[in-house]
């Protein structure tokens, strides 16, 4: 049996930048992960304050998959983005409580919820 | 079952607890603990003890008694192993300090195994994690 390859899509909404992770989030996605930051882009709207992780089709993360999300956590609160995230199976949920990881990623139940209340936030603030 | 030292050899030996569980007649509610219990503990084996050597392999074990689930896993890394596992920092130390953000793997174990030792030998070390599930 070998790890799923992870697969990342990318969505712009508002001020918000939705990152689709499918897939197995171990060692060997890293690469693939770091394509995706923002402050790797330079074409990147700068607009964007928002970064939300759709872990709906991520069925496997392992510790190397969570050095990944901590090494992501760590650029976007340097370049002073909030993080969020939806889809996570309830061992998941856990498993980010355990290593502390709640304390940096703010999750919700669905994107619906997620969307909403970041766009409800946004409009607050202006 | 023994299985190479390659990443994704994991997932086999996780896959097999439920075997383990269904052949035991054991409750699942705690599956996912069980299955993230073997892969850190592999994934130990695979990195550390073995180095990523594709050529060494590791072993897995599961056993049953008086209400105790044990989890075996054997690597060929000896008494140097202790050296090399990272030691994990605190989340705020890894992400505000840019501390090592790796080694996340004991703290699993720790947190989701009721005990757990190691066996340290001159050129094979044994992770055992045990299970209380009555």
């Amino acid at each position: 049996m070998s790890e799923e390859l992870l697969q990342i899509q990318t969505e712009f909404l508002n001020s918000i930048l939705l990152i689709r992770i499918q897939g197995d989030m171990t060692s060997l996605s890293e690469p693939v992960f770091t394509k995706v930051f923002p402050w790797n882009q330079p074409d990147f709207p700068k607009e964007t304050n928002s970064l939300v992780l759709d872990f709906t089709k991520t069925d496997y993360i392992n510790s190397a998959g969570i050095a990944s999300l901590i090494r992501f956590l760590r650029d976007s609160k340097t370049h002073s983005y909030t993080t969020h995230a939806f889809g996570l199976s309830a061992h998941y949920q856990k498993i980010f409580r355990i290593v502390g990881i709640t304390s940096y990623i703010e999750l919700f139940t669905d994107e619906y919820t997620t969307l909403e209340t970041l766009i409800a936030r946004q409009k607050a603030q202006t | 079952m023994i299985l190479e030292s390659q990443f994704g050899t994991e997932k086999v030996a996780m896959e097999l607890m439920e075997t383990f569980l269904d052949q035991w007649g054991l409750p699942k509610d705690r599956l996912d603990d069980l299955k993230t219990l073997v892969s850190e503990g592999c994934l130990n084996a695979i990195e550390h003890g073995n180095q990523l050597n594709k050529h060494k392999t590791y072993q897995v074990q599961f056993g049953y008694q008086e209400g105790c689930l044990q989890i075996r896993i054997g690597d060929n890394g000896g008494k140097t192993y202790w050296k090399r596992i990272p030691k994990p920092h605190s989340i705020d130390q890894a992400i505000l300090q840019k501390q090592d953000p790796r080694g996340w793997g004991l703290l699993l174990i720790e947190n989701l195994s009721d005990r757990w030792t190691y066996q340290i030998e001159d050129q094979e070390t044994w992770l055992t994690m045990e299970i209380q599930i009555p």
